[in-house]
């Protein structure tokens, strides 16, 4: 029975990993279909990802409560349950951005979808270097450097999806639509790439924790 | 054996004040519960005693001849003389109190002999340097085979958790073997009672202080060392129970205390951070003169007065 906490949380932890991966696939396909005028299919998918969010907190309270049931040390928890509750932000970043393309239906410009399509492929892109990245961290072996490798490449796409939002902002300004509207694809471009600062957030923790966790 | 109370008293001072040194961390961050930690402790302090508490006696006995009546008296004065310095927040230690108490009776009895108090002293100075360095050395040696041979979370956490309870078990058997003489040292010289009577009472009063008034001492002063990392913890709590038992070995009773602090300083050398203040250093050195100087007006008084 030695480390049956520990274990027990580490495959709560696993579980809810692959909840956030699910609801950021999810929300890609969501924006997809939303930026297709598949306006139907977005709406289902919308409500897919908000349950699979709501999964995911569940999951995040199960750990809770076993944690401080006395799963590993006082300093490392904290450090852990600082993670998964940055983990369950790039969730709640996801569903709120399907959420604000289906309650406030922006109205993108044909020339100008593609790259938003293209700045929410990016921004959920970096979540499978953190997702491998956590895994590794909860695995056996020591793979602090494989972890810092991955966290790095993490930090690399949040970079190149930071430019993307400039440009996208850059041009909707340039474009004849009313400031209104301007100001609106503004802040949907800012829900697409809140997702990968999201990611690279949860990234830095993860550094942090490794960090803590060595003499 | 009326005479032995105030030793009892001062023994109980002793345990429910320097527990905090042994399980303190562990306690204040919830890693080990309350009630585990004073019971091992009071186990381990008992069987220090018992088992080694003998070799610091011949030490305090050198200082001076007491009679069963100025035996009291000394260990009343280095009981009053820690509640005071307590009461007052100065720092102080049951060793360096009863020392001043047996020395400030020998002056008025006329039997004291300063000869052996250079080495006293010696290893005083010499406790909190020696678990700075112990700390040192253990940090590194320790550390290596942990990063390399425990790179699973599960496992640091345990090795963690098992060598607190270690360092705490070794810090309370270090505990009773070096302090029991300061509580039941003077009777054993004065003849009032056997050695096995004197690390006997002295084991079960020093743990009546750990079972009866230990919580709140070991929580504030827990609370100021998990500030710490726990690897940091416990590395510093192994070497103050080292340097301890090393002195117990020597024959001198030293402050669990000022090990503990040695210790911590250990562990920031490594780090290259700042783990104590001026003040914590300054009040070590105000302890080393304080103590034995109040213990021993105290007690010199008390003589005095009443024989």
């Amino acid at each position: 029975m030695l480390y049956r906490k520990e274990k027990e949380v580490n495959e709560l932890l696993l579980k809810h990993l692959e909840k956030v991966d699910e609801c950021l696939k999810t929300s890609l396909l969501t924006v997809e279909n939303y930026l297709n005028s598949k306006i139907e299919d977005a709406k289902e998918l919308a409500k897919k990802v908000d349950s699979i969010e709501t999964d995911a907190d569940f999951i995040r309270h199960e750990i809770i409560g076993k944690m401080y049931s006395g799963a590993y040390l006082p300093l490392l928890r904290e450090d852990i349950l600082h993670l998964l509750e940055q983990l369950d932000k790039i969730a709640d970043g996801a569903e709120s951005c399907c959420d604000f393309f289906l309650d406030q239906r922006p109205e993108i410009p044909d020339d100008l979808n593609p790259r938003f399509l293209g700045a929410m492929q990016a921004s959920t892109s970096s979540f499978a270097f953190l997702k491998d990245a956590v895994i590794s961290f909860f695995s056996e072996k020591d793979e602090t450097e494989n972890i810092r490798e991955m966290l790095k490449k993490v930090g690399i796409i949040e970079s190149g999806v930071d430019k993307q939002e400039w440009d996208i902002t850059r041009d909707i300004f340039k474009t004849n639509l009313d400031y209104g509207h301007k100001v609106h694809l503004r802040h949907c471009i800012q829900r697409v790439v809140e997702i990968s600062d999201r990611v690279e957030d949860t990234a830095d923790q993860l550094e942090i924790t490794i960090i803590k966790g060595g003499i | 054996m009326w005479k032995i109370i105030s030793g009892i008293f001062l023994g109980w001072t002793l345990g429910s004040n320097d527990s905090a040194n042994i399980f303190g961390t562990g306690v204040a961050a919830n890693i080990i519960k309350y009630k585990t930690a004073i019971i091992l402790i009071s186990i381990f302090v008992i069987l220090g005693a018992t088992m080694e508490g003998e070799k610091c006696f011949a030490t305090l006995d050198k200082l001076s001849n007491l009679t069963s009546k100025g035996s009291f008296f000394a260990a009343l004065a280095a009981g009053t003389t820690m509640f005071i310095l307590t009461y007052l927040a100065l720092p102080c230690s049951t060793s360096q109190a009863i020392v001043g108490a047996i020395l400030g009776a020998g002056i008025v009895l006329g039997t004291a002999d300063f000869s052996i108090l250079y080495k006293i002293i010696l290893c005083w100075l010499l406790a909190p340097l020696a678990a700075a360095f112990i700390s040192f050395m253990l940090y590194h040696i320790i550390g290596f085979f942990f990063e390399r041979y425990i790179t699973d979370l599960k496992k640091r956490s345990l090795f963690i958790l098992l060598g607190l309870l270690f360092a705490g078990c070794f810090g309370a058997f270090a505990l009773g073997s070096n302090n029991v003489a300061n509580v039941t040292g003077t009777y054993v010289g004065s003849g009032l009672l056997t050695p096995f009577e004197g690390v006997l009472i002295g084991g079960l009063s020093i743990a009546s202080g750990v079972l009866t008034y230990s919580k709140k001492v070991m929580t504030t002063v827990g609370k100021e060392i998990t500030r710490m990392d726990e690897y940091s913890a416990f590395i510093a709590e192994l070497s103050e129970a080292f340097t301890v038992e090393i002195f117990t070995h020597v024959g001198v009773p030293v402050s669990t205390s000022q090990a503990i602090v040695g210790g911590v300083v250990g562990v920031g050398f490594v780090k290259g951070v700042k783990t104590i203040n001026k003040n914590t250093v300054f009040n070590i050195a105000i302890g080393w003169i304080s103590t034995p100087l109040v213990s021993g007006i105290i007690s010199y008084f008390l003589i005095k007065i009443f024989i």
